[in-house]
């Protein structure tokens, strides 16, 4: 190359250097009119938001907690999730279970209203709830510790070919979720919650997930997982008939109650790295722009399952993700609430990374495991995907002001109205 | 005015590199031969078609279709498929006249790809291969006997073969269209006000030399 100024000598390709030079210049000056020109569109095209200066912060933000049904169901869902199992001490007894839910409740209204728990240790971190909730959820030896009657489909779930499970991720005595959208809220609530569960249970796994920061995108907005999918389009919507069918349980000490699967879902980012994105959009069966069907142009659209390719082949193919977790039975629907979860890398990978499937749904058996015995059964998303994680747990009802989570089981207490 | 052909060449640079996005490799397996090939008569009615891709394929999502002219399909069962080869038995009795096998597979990769291969019988004629086979065209010809040892690992580090297929969705990012109209109208724009600065200044050099030297080549002069 020579140097700027000396100019002489490559005529190659009979660009001169002064033509090179004009040639170099035009391209700048065309970069540089391009850049200003779409900045002062934007500039002057975009509407100013200056509406938010009277909101209140995002950390004030509060969601009940006595009622009905437990929060953080139909609660739209929060940017941190974190989900721990405990396994129950064996000297826990029926009314160590009584007492422990009575605590653990006190400090989960508490800390869901932005009050400090009692002798809470850093009380100013309960100060920005961020809309929390705590959930609880009672595995299968929880219900027996309390001599209580549990639903047929307490049970882990029958084993799924796909199915690469691993104990640290799997079963337990007591659900904690516990999801707000301000990560320290979570993390403070968390010790909190464990630190007075800990002369009752012992802690068995956590896992934290993951998914838009609040404000990031519009308020109820289908998540993405991290191949990118829209994950969780035709989940019934809160405040539906439909979504209280699908979800709530009517059962006894159950009324009121659901039951919640976690699954923790591998997802092979390397492997899909290899994959374009029509062949992603194939395996699911829907487009990746917005999540619309093939066969359709906007997310909620039904996926016309009957449309071929001009030489006779399903638009949206037999084996994707989409068609083989419908169900022609509209009882077999689940509502699901994952997050996603993005771990250290090992063994020279550079991920590893997944989703914390969670579904809610009145009957496990009824619902769950027809959906996934589909998909274990045939679902080119397995390619990708494999579950290491599973359990199974029962939701209690919620409680009234006076009550506290668990005890329509362990006092006999009737279900809030 | 040759002097406005770098300014263009560099406008169009800019546009280019405005409008140009990655596209993700692919590596989606092709139809390497058929049995019969693309456009092959035959004097008998085949008993089956078979089909050999350049890896292995997923056992899940093969299906084959042989059409006649009046879009019977003759595929007696559900297709077998074998490592690289996914092949489909026929009923007995098809006539003589062209046929279609319309296949699809699930590439090693992932991917479902999908094609047409026109194939006859007797004195009927091949159907038309121009509607679009997708990256079956390429099997047509001569079928070799050539799969059995055929490396299926060098599969995945294939280079992209951009194989377009039928079923695969064309499917672009939402380009934003705005962005590049207003952005090349304020790059050509910007060219325009530099051609015009150079012309007036060349101008006002009163016909003297155009640069310190740096140009000697130049006879062309504005």
């Amino acid at each position: 190359m020579p140097a700027p100024g000396t100019g002489a000598g490559s005529g190659r390709g009979g660009m001169t250097g002064s033509t090179r030079r004009q040639f170099l210049l035009g391209g700048a000056v065309a970069g540089v009119g391009a850049a200003t020109a779409i900045g002062a569109d934007h500039a002057l095209n975009t509407t100013p938001s200056t509406e938010e200066a009277s909101v209140p912060l995002n950390g004030q933000e509060t969601v009940p907690f006595h009622g009905t049904h437990q929060a953080g169901i139909d609660t739209d869902a929060q940017a941190h999730g974190l989900f721990v199992a405990l396994d129950l001490l064996d000297t826990t007894d029926r009314d160590d279970l009584a007492r422990m839910m009575r605590i653990l409740t006190d400090d989960a209204a508490r800390l869901t209203q932005g009050s400090p728990a009692l002798a809470d240790s850093e009380p100013e971190l309960a100060l920005s709830p961020a809309r929390l909730t705590v959930t609880f959820g009672f595995g299968p030896r929880f219900v027996a510790r309390a001599q209580g009657e549990a639903p047929g489909w307490l049970k882990a779930l029958p084993s799924f070919t796909v199915d690469r499970l691993l104990p640290e991720f799997s079963d337990g005595d007591v659900l904690l979720q516990i999801a707000a959208d301000d990560p320290l809220t979570v993390a403070h609530a968390a010790r909190m919650l464990l630190k007075d569960a800990r002369s009752f249970a012992s802690v068995r796994w956590s896992q934290q997930g993951f998914r838009r920061a609040h404000g990031s995108v519009r308020p109820g907005t289908t998540m993405r997982n991290l191949f990118g999918q829209v994950d969780g389009t035709s989940n019934p919507a809160p405040g539906t008939a439909d979504f209280d069918q699908v979800v709530w349980n009517g059962e006894g000490w159950l009324a009121g109650g659901t039951s919640a699967v976690v699954r923790r879902i591998g997802m092979d980012l390397d492997k899909w790295d290899r994959l374009d994105r029509g062949g992603r959009e194939q395996a699911v069966g829907r487009f990746l722009s917005n999540g619309a069907p093939l066969t359709g142009t906007n997310e909620f659209d039904e996926p016309d399952f009957e449309a071929t390719t001009p030489i006779g082949f399903p638009v949206i193919p037999e084996f994707s993700h989409v068609r083989r977790a419908r169900s022609e039975n509209p009882a077999e629907r689940i509502f699901r609430r994952g997050y996603n979860y993005d771990d250290r890398p090992a063994g020279g990978a550079v991920s590893r990374s997944g989703l914390i499937f969670v579904s809610f749904q009145a009957d496990v058996a009824r619902q769950f495991v027809p959906v996934q015995t589909r998909l274990d059964q045939l679902d080119l998303l397995n390619e990708w995907t494999v579950p290491i994680g599973s359990a199974v747990f029962v939701i209690p009802p919620g409680c009234s002001e006076d009550g506290f989570v668990g005890d329509t089981l362990l006092t006999g207490k009737q279900a809030p109205q | 005015m040759p002097r406005s052909r770098p300014l263009v060449a560099g406008l169009a640079v800019a546009v280019v590199a405005t409008i140009a996005t990655a596209a993700p490799a692919s590596a989606h397996d092709k139809l390497i031969s058929s049995d019969p090939a693309s456009g092959q008569t035959l004097a008998e009615a085949p008993s089956a078609v078979s089909l050999t891709f350049s890896a292995d394929v997923l056992d899940m999502g093969a299906a084959v279709v042989v059409s006649d002219d009046g879009g019977t399909d003759w595929v007696s069962a559900a297709p077998m498929v074998d490592g690289p080869t996914v092949t489909a038995a026929l009923d007995p009795g098809m006539a003589d006249t062209g046929y279609e096998i319309r296949w699809r597979v699930v590439s090693s990769d992932g991917h479902p790809i999908s094609g047409v291969v026109p194939f006859a019988v007797g004195d009927g004629k091949p159907a038309d291969a121009a509607e679009g086979t997708g990256s079956g065209g390429d099997g047509g010809g001569v079928s070799v006997p050539d799969t059995a040892g055929a490396p299926d690992a060098g599969a995945d580090a294939r280079s992209s073969t951009q194989s377009s297929t039928q079923t695969q969705i064309a499917q672009e990012g939402e380009v934003p269209w705005r962005v590049v109209l207003v952005g090349a109208g304020g790059a050509a724009v910007a060219v325009a006000l530099l051609a015009l600065v150079q012309f007036l200044r060349r101008r006002s050099d009163a016909g003297g030399a155009d640069g310190p030297g740096d140009d000697p080549g130049s006879s062309e002069t504005v």
